[in-house]
């Protein structure tokens, strides 16, 4: 419990020098922070990707009465 | 109380602002016209400003914002895009990535902060943003007829769909069909774009103007790129596709298929020209597919980017009543948001739809009455206004003379320069909005001159010498020089002009003898209707050449000063700026 408190106060002054880094500092940390998720990460969902099965292609039919409810239109999903 | 409405376009390409007061557009606008950068994806800062800044109100009165588009969705399928292409998909993964780390992965959020909203956020998927666009800028959804359409949507891609079908209505807009990702007719026409080495989302005019030039050489290999199924559907061979790797939209093996690449610049063959004419024949069958589905008789609202391809329109035209709006692409669908949270969202706490949408477009745009358009539909003269002071403010910043051009005859004296060949750039009432000039920020010239073309794509616009020009026609002659007389006022349309009658119009018939016509209504432009008919009492020809006022590479003119600025760059013969007349000559 003791060391995930020192883990979060860690990431947190971490988090606090990079925002007051320069632009280009904070650019190349996110881009290497996104190698990294990309390199570690991508690999099994590209794999995950390849096993499923093809969707159909051509037409697919669409019956969606609700598309236009207020609750859909405020989900940005 | 009014109720305010405004939607948004950002983030992809023609970023746009729209926004409506109970029901009706105050103002819509590209960003690009304000930031001076050609199709500007970013946030429409300035498009927003505008739109505020013309109601008089500030971001805490607007009452909805609707975003174009979903941003989940889209963002599982950039996901998905580059997890089918790994490893090879980590610049694109890195690059598109870090643009959402600026907070837009949160809209809500990010207008709140950016544009100080606090009322509701709404988001349209983006097709039906395309589809509320198409229908209720169309004359089918007016009292006076039946509210039924069909609207098809087709672009590159929204969220998932590339290509959708929906039913419209007095109950609204539902979707029927849809084809996703990456089956694309907007992607099939940009890869043919990219392999004749002109600009995607930029060439693709280029790819459809080139056609004309060339015979249906290379259909056995556009039949085996985009084959299409008994239902009218289409695919498009994930073979020649490479849509996260290092190669530009396709693989090598499109190379093999079409022969080699072109290089940007490099001069053109006639074997590229042949390409240009099989792309543009395969896509043009696979729209006329697709409409061979829907129930005879009734009309079809059609939107998204491909149906800028006005030639595959004519086709379309030619089947069953057609409307395509005057910005199908998407900044268009800026508008068709916002249309989405008036027409559509409150439907559900409403008992009938008529009590809540009106049919009758935007409001008319200063100096015309409502009633003074008898037509139902709205008019694309719904950006900025520029006073007489600010035209001739401009004129003296930028050290021009400027004259009041009824000191000098007006109309007639503008027609008689137009018709000695002068080429004049003409400024007039409030911007067009969408991709084309349609008598307010245009260049006019003489359509007779056939050396016009040449001069004008050479001399002033910079740009290759086998695109053609558009005649803007009075609406009331247009039966005397297309034998097809029905209205384009938003030139969507390429008909054939008649025989007899090209030479009347060389620098503005292309090659097969088409042209991209604007019928010019005098409720629609009645400037531009009066300067043609004086042009008309000259020279017996009741057309012009008209076509947007910029130079290669920038965004149409927007402000008096752009125009000033692009008049002098183009080096133009005049410039009308309201009603002051410019012509080159220093200050003394």
């Amino acid at each position: 419990m003791r060391s995930r408190g020192r883990l979060a106060r860690l990431f947190a002054r971490l988090l606090a020098r990079v925002r007051r880094a320069s632009a280009f500092t904070r650019r190349a940390v996110a881009t290497t922070l996104l190698v990294v998720v990309y390199v570690l990460l991508l690999p099994w969902f590209a794999l995950a990707l390849r096993l499923r099965r093809q969707p159909p292609r051509g037409w697919r039919v669409r019956r969606d009465p609700d598309l236009t409810t207020l609750p859909r239109l405020r989900a940005p999903f | 109380m009014p109720t305010w409405v405004l939607g948004l376009s950002a983030f992809y390409h023609d970023a746009a602002a729209c926004l409506l007061r109970d029901g009706e557009i105050v103002l819509a606008v590209e960003e690009e016209r304000l930031s001076r950068i050609k199709h500007d994806h970013g946030y429409p800062a300035r498009a927003i400003a505008a739109c505020l800044d013309a109601a008089g109100i500030s971001p805490a009165d607007v009452d909805t914002v609707v975003f174009y588009e979903k941003t989940l969705p889209k963002l599982e399928r950039q996901l998905e895009t580059w997890l089918g292409a790994f490893p090879r998909s980590l610049a694109a993964f890195t690059r598109s990535m870090s643009r959402y780390l600026d907070g837009r992965i949160d809209l809500r959020r990010w207008l709140e902060r950016q544009g100080g909203f606090r009322g509701e956020v709404l988001f349209s998927e983006h097709h039906l943003s395309h589809a509320a666009f198409a229908y209720f800028s169309s004359p089918f959804c007016a009292p006076s007829s039946s509210g039924e359409a069909i609207v098809l949507v087709a672009d590159g891609v929204g969220e998932w769909a590339t290509t959708s079908v929906w039913c419209a209505g007095p109950s609204g807009i539902t979707p029927e069909r849809e084809i996703h990702f990456p089956d694309s007719l907007g992607l099939f026409y940009s890869l043919i774009t990219a392999h004749l080495g002109f600009e995607v989302n930029e060439g693709e005019y280029k790819v459809m103007g080139l056609s004309a030039f060339g015979e249906d050489t290379f259909a056995a290999q556009m039949e085996a790129l985009l084959p299409f199924d008994d239902a009218g559907a289409f695919h498009l061979d994930r073979r020649y596709l490479d849509l996260a790797g290092r190669h530009r939209l396709s693989s090598p093996a499109l190379d093999v298929l079409l022969g080699p690449p072109r290089a940007p610049g490099a001069p053109l063959t006639q074997r590229h020209r042949d390409l240009a004419r099989s792309a543009q024949n395969r896509l043009e069958e696979a729209l006329l597919r697709i409409e061979a589905t829907f129930p005879a008789g009734k009309p079809l609202c059609y939107g998204g980017g491909v149906a800028l391809n006005g030639a595959a329109n004519a086709r379309l035209a030619a089947r069953r009543p057609l409307h395509v709006s005057f910005a199908p692409g998407d900044s268009g669908a800026a508008i068709g948001a916002a249309y989405v949270g008036h027409h559509l969202a409150p439907r559900h706490d409403s008992a009938d739809l008529a009590d809540v949408a009106p049919r009758s477009g935007p409001t008319p745009p200063p100096g015309r009455s409502a009633s003074s358009s008898a037509r139902p539909r709205p008019t694309p003269y719904l950006g900025l206004a520029f006073t007489p002071a600010a035209c001739a403010d401009a004129a003296r910043a930028e050290d021009l003379l400027a004259r009041p051009l009824a000191d000098l005859g007006g109309d007639a004296f503008l027609a008689e320069r137009l018709a000695s060949g002068a080429i004049v750039g003409w400024v007039d009432g409030p911007m067009e909005f969408g991709p084309r000039a349609l008598g307010a920020r245009s260049i006019l010239a003489d359509p007779r001159r056939a050396e016009m073309r040449d001069a004008i794509n050479a001399r002033i616009k910079r740009r290759e010498p086998f695109r053609p020009f558009a005649p803007a026609i009075l609406a009331e002659r247009v039966a005397d020089y297309f034998d097809d007389p029905r209205p384009s006022p938003w030139m969507t349309e390429i008909r054939a002009v008649r025989p007899d009658r090209r030479a009347d119009l060389a620098a503005v018939v292309h090659v097969d003898g088409t042209a991209r016509l604007q019928t010019v209504h005098p409720d629609d432009a009645p400037r531009l209707h009066a300067l043609i008919q004086a042009f008309a009492a000259l020279t017996g020809v009741p057309a012009l050449l008209n076509t947007s006022f910029n130079v290669a590479g920038e965004p149409i003119v927007c402000t008096p000063t752009d125009a000033c600025r692009c008049y002098r760059t183009a080096g133009l013969d005049g410039l009308v700026l309201g009603e002051l007349w410019i012509e080159p000559e220093p200050r003394p």
